[in-house]
């Protein structure tokens, strides 16, 4: 008896500590296998971009370059002032002493990251060393191990960041790979309304929702008078199971069962047997607001329904990566206009909607064409 | 050691405060930080 | 003890360690010019659906378990030994011998999981095993050797105990137990070398991890020796905390008087021995830290403040309850004695003091938020309780916890004792006193330490660790003096409610739990490397898992161990039990 009672109470104080672990917040790791990833075509704007996502990922700089003082808070400070402050201080004897200008802020931050103790900022050094020695690690080394496009994004980023124009090299086609060893470390995040569904798998491309007046695919205002509810999840899972009258097979992606999550799939459903008989009065056009990106006009204007755009993986359109190099401003432009102009080899005509010329603002058409010019390979 | 407890009190306290204050500083030198009012942060 | 004695425990010494010295030392590096192995993720066994981390995992932790348990107790138990020949009391010799007949089926144990391990890790990281097999070499050897010398000595020491019993022989048979620990902690060590060298490689050039040193410099890696301190200290923690469960068991079973007050007696000389090695361990792993840092600062803060952080949370948690049970139960020994009745009304402020500790080393400082509950709380830390996550506030909590923990333990050793030196009242004001400015000092190391910039907060935390040393050493100072030739007041042992044996459960289950966390962050902290900066690790579960996963693993190895443990210890029962013949039961 006394046994079960001891046995019982140990047990017992294992599972709250088991409990307690999982009541602190977890961090879920990312567990897929390394990808790798071509450098080149990436713009400017790009290596802006990845130094950025380097900066807080693979190069861990804000382990320290953070508001904690271990290191200078890089991401706050003023570092059009702080480039050339360090360049003229006393103590520095680097490769850019006595240089100024953005070349020379280029070699002392590349020479900041290779060899940081080359100059220690006042009162960061390690303890005793009379801010000789830096803390901090070699970057190109283990275990950060940056290669030298890493290191230029970077520098890019912090360029950028300081107000000047990046003077770093673009990567060529020569460059090794980069393995993208996690991503941001979180999974999707989890779709808790209908709304948020239809928006995350382009739905409105293709059937008039939410005001997109799309015509693709037939109108589901009033589908929940026209199906059950397990027919239209099926038709969401397999499309081609029952195909509406006056549409073909063949049209709707049919990997939605694999994309969305069970919850996702059961919350768009209930949205879709929710939706009215008749499709809302569009709102005036004028009252919208104006995308201010070129990202902003495809999320708007769902192209990513059918173009691979975004990390959407479409492929009812053909793909625009690199488009810049095939085709011209003008000419883009007027296959967003007017798509029937020129079809694609292999793409049929009248698949595209016609209407962007008309609901798209000028600018709008601008941003679009403009980020589509962009798209590296 | 006989005597006020009071008295012995305090003067241990004494004692005592000058043993630490020593360890302290013997301490934070080691280490390479110097002791001072005038090291905080402008 | 005689002259001959010493040399005879010298020779025995030097007999061991000298030709490892020899061997290690000298070997010259063959010229290896292939670096670490570079495994990609398909080269990885996979067995079925086997999880091999798990698989290394339980293996390694287990193997760990058993191992501290089977070093500790040879420690204390020499020691209890020679506490006998000093005292001259017989009980401390027969409490020694039952504490190493606790641990013989553990040592056969803890060589089968060992054996098991070294599989597990061949099957599943056969391209790791490769690498350390070259660094380590001649080495690997020498640990096979030594278990044969520490199973010798271990039997020799147990089975010779009648033999040996008195006089000069004692004086033998203490030599071979101090042998036996030798050996056993050589053991150590040179376990120790291999994963400290696995966080930060030494004796390999630093690019391809080609072994370009000698052995002895792969084992003086940077993190060998506080590695090695901080696993000595909570060895004896743990050791004495298995042992205290097993006596509150057995006090629990037992119905006779004189037999309940004879586990009593061993739960509390138990209990003793884990709070003395728990005192110092604070101490030592904040040295190891500080290692870590000045190898790689980048390691220490993933474990400080990145994605490790919240495991020091769950850690004080644990610290907290180990805190609570070793005091409640030095508390609940007061009832021993007819003089703590008078302590016991100091019991309630120790305990505040202790809960607020606890809760004061529980408060995060940097939490995990959302956007919404950032904008909630107005930034990302607490405005009121946000300063108390940071380590200073940690620092004075766990050095008053400290503190207090052995002023209840100090409280009962003075309950059984009347001082009758004449100058009691002066020196318990020195005592006092000690404790006031101790107190003062590590508080107000703290309040420095949240004035000044990071560094001297760091720098602030040894002051502190000193204070708590110094009150203790300098109170045990003086009650040796003060309590010369002291009236020895009746210890009723036996006197004790079974509430009180449970606080003795919860050491050995809360170590245990806590050791298994301490791996899951020290193996965390070489994230994705096999060899840290020298073998990368491209194994399909190169991650670090989640904290709940990590507590299901950890409570699974945990309950295994118990199982393990009971059946040990009900192993040394039956080998007491004699059936009963038809003349006894007539």
């Amino acid at each position: 008896m006394t046994f079960l009672r001891v046995i019982g109470f140990s047990v017992a104080l294992l599972l709250f500590y088991m409990g307690f672990s999982h009541i602190l917040p977890q961090v879920e790791p990312d567990t897929s296998a390394p990808v790798e990833v071509s450098t080149a075509g990436l713009d400017m704007d790009g290596m802006i971009a990845l130094g950025e996502s380097l900066f807080s990922g693979k190069g861990t700089c804000t382990l320290c370059h953070n508001g904690m003082g271990r290191a200078p808070d890089t991401l706050v400070m003023d570092m059009a002032a702080t480039f050339p402050a360090r360049l003229t201080d006393a103590r520095y004897a680097g490769v850019s002493a006595g240089k100024e200008g953005a070349k020379a802020i280029e070699a002392y931050i590349l020479e900041s990251m290779e060899d940081p103790s080359a100059f220690v900022v006042e009162g960061f050094g390690e303890k005793g060393s009379n801010d000789t020695v830096s803390p901090m690690p070699a970057v190109d080394k283990a275990p950060i191990e940056l290669t030298v496009v890493e290191m230029n994004a970077v520098t890019a980023f912090l360029q950028d960041l300081a107000g000047l124009e990046p003077t770093i090299p673009l990567p060529s086609a020569d460059d090794a790979p980069r393995v993208e060893e996690s991503s941001s470390g979180e999974a999707a995040p989890l779709l808790t309304t209908g709304v948020a569904v239809v928006d995350e798998h382009g739905c409105a491309s293709c059937h008039d929702l939410d005001g997109s007046g799309a015509t693709l695919g037939p109108s589901l205002y009033g589908i929940g008078k026209r199906m059950s509810r397990a027919t239209v999840m099926e038709a969401i899972i397999d499309p081609n199971a029952v195909v509406a009258d006056g549409y073909d097979a063949d049209f709707m992606p049919a990997d939605f069962g694999e994309e969305m999550r069970g919850s996702e799939l059961l919350l768009l459903t209930d949205y879709l047997m929710a939706l009215p008989e008749a499709a809302p009065v569009s709102e005036d056009d004028d009252d919208e607001e104006l995308a201010t990106t070129g990202l902003e006009v495809v999320e708007n204007y769902g192209c990513a329904g059918c173009h691979d755009l975004d990390g959407s993986e479409a492929d009812i359109g053909p793909a625009l990566n690199g488009i810049g190099t095939r085709m011209s401003a003008d000419e883009i432009k007027e296959a967003i206009v007017d798509p029937n102009a020129v079809i694609t080899e292999g793409y049929e005509a009248d698949m595209m909607p016609d209407y962007f010329g008309d609901d798209m603002a000028e600018s709008e058409i601008d941003l679009i064409t403009d980020y589509l010019l962009k798209l590296p390979e | 050691m006989l005597g006020n407890k009071w008295v012995v009190f305090v003067v241990a306290l004494i004692v005592w405060v000058a043993v630490f204050y020593f360890i302290d500083k013997s301490i934070m030198e080691f280490q390479g930080l110097p002791v001072g009012a005038d090291l905080m942060p402008a | 003890m005689r002259l001959s004695h010493l040399l005879a425990l010298f020779a025995a010494l030097i007999a061991v360690i000298a030709p490892e010295l020899a061997i290690a030392a000298t070997e010259e590096a063959a010229v290896v010019l292939e670096g670490a192995p570079k495994p990609s993720r398909l080269d990885y066994p996979l067995i079925g659906n086997v999880s091999a981390r798990t698989v290394v995992w339980s293996a390694a932790q287990m193997h760990l378990f058993l191992a501290a348990f089977v070093l500790a107790v040879p420690l204390f138990a020499i020691a209890t030994e020679f506490m006998s020949v000093i005292t001259g009391d017989d009980r401390f010799d027969d409490m020694a011998r039952e504490f190493m007949k606790i641990t013989m089926a553990a040592y056969s144990l803890t060589a089968l999981v060992g054996g098991g391990l070294l599989l597990s890790l061949l099957v599943f990281y056969p391209h790791l095993m490769d690498y350390m097999v070259k660094v380590f070499r001649g080495q690997m050897l020498i640990y096979a050797m030594l278990f044969g010398l520490e199973s010798i000595t271990l039997y020799v020491y147990f089975y010779s105990w009648d033999a040996l019993r008195r006089g000069n022989r004692k004086w033998y048979h203490m030599s071979i137990g101090l042998l036996l620990n030798t050996v056993g902690l050589t053991l150590m060590f040179v376990a120790n070398a291999w994963a400290s060298f696995m966080m930060s490689p030494a004796g390999v050039d630093a690019v391809s991890g080609a072994v370009t040193g000698t052995v002895w410099e792969a084992t003086r890696n940077p993190l060998w020796n506080p590695l090695n301190l901080h696993r000595f200290l909570a060895n004896i923690a743990y050791g004495g905390a298995i042992v205290g469960g097993y006596a509150a068991y057995m006090f629990l079973a037992e119905k006779d008087p004189e037999t309940k007050a004879h586990y009593d007696w061993m739960g509390y000389t138990a209990n003793f021995i884990a709070i003395l090695g728990f005192l110092p361990l604070p101490f030592a792993g904040y040295w190891l830290m500080a290692e870590i840092y000045a190898y790689s600062q980048q390691m220490g803060i993933t474990a400080m403040g990145g994605i490790l952080a919240w495991l020091f949370i769950i850690q004080a948690v644990l610290i907290g309850t180990i805190m609570l049970a070793a005091n409640y139960y030095l508390w609940s020994g007061l009832m021993r004695t007819d003089r703590g009745a008078q302590y016991a009304k100091y019991v309630k402020y120790i305990a505040v003091v202790i809960v607020g500790g606890f809760l004061v080393w529980l408060t995060p400082h940097t939490l995990i938020l959302s956007a919404s509950e950032i904008q909630n709380l107005g930034g990302t830390h607490h405005k009121i309780l946000g300063p108390l996550g940071i380590m200073p506030a940690k620092n004075v909590a766990v050095n008053l916890m400290l503190v207090m923990t052995f002023l209840s333990f100090q409280m009962f050793y003075r309950s059984s004792r009347i001082p009758t030196v004449s100058w009691a009242k002066q020196g318990n004001m020195v005592v006092v006193a000690l404790y006031v400015v101790g107190i003062v000092n590590i508080v107000g190391a703290g309040i420095y330490g949240y004035i000044t910039p990071t560094v001297y907060k760091v720098g602030a935390s040894v002051p502190q660790v000193v204070s708590t040393l110094t009150i203790i050493i300098g109170a045990v100072i003086i009650d040796v003096f003060m309590l010369r030739g002291a009236k020895a007041e009746k210890v009723h042992w036996g006197r004790m409610t079974e509430r009180s044996q449970y606080a003795l459960f919860v050491l050995p289950v809360a170590f245990t739990w806590l050791m298994g966390l301490m791996g899951y962050i020290r193996s965390s902290l070489r994230t994705n490397w096999h060899v840290y900066t020298v073998m990368k690790d491209n194994s399909p579960e190169n991650y670090i898992p989640t904290l709940g996963d990590a507590g299901n693993t950890i409570t699974a190895i945990t309950l295994g161990f118990m199982a393990i443990m009971v059946f040990v210890f009900w192993l040394s029962r039956l080998g007491q039990t004699k059936q009963k013949t038809a003349e006894d039961t007539a």
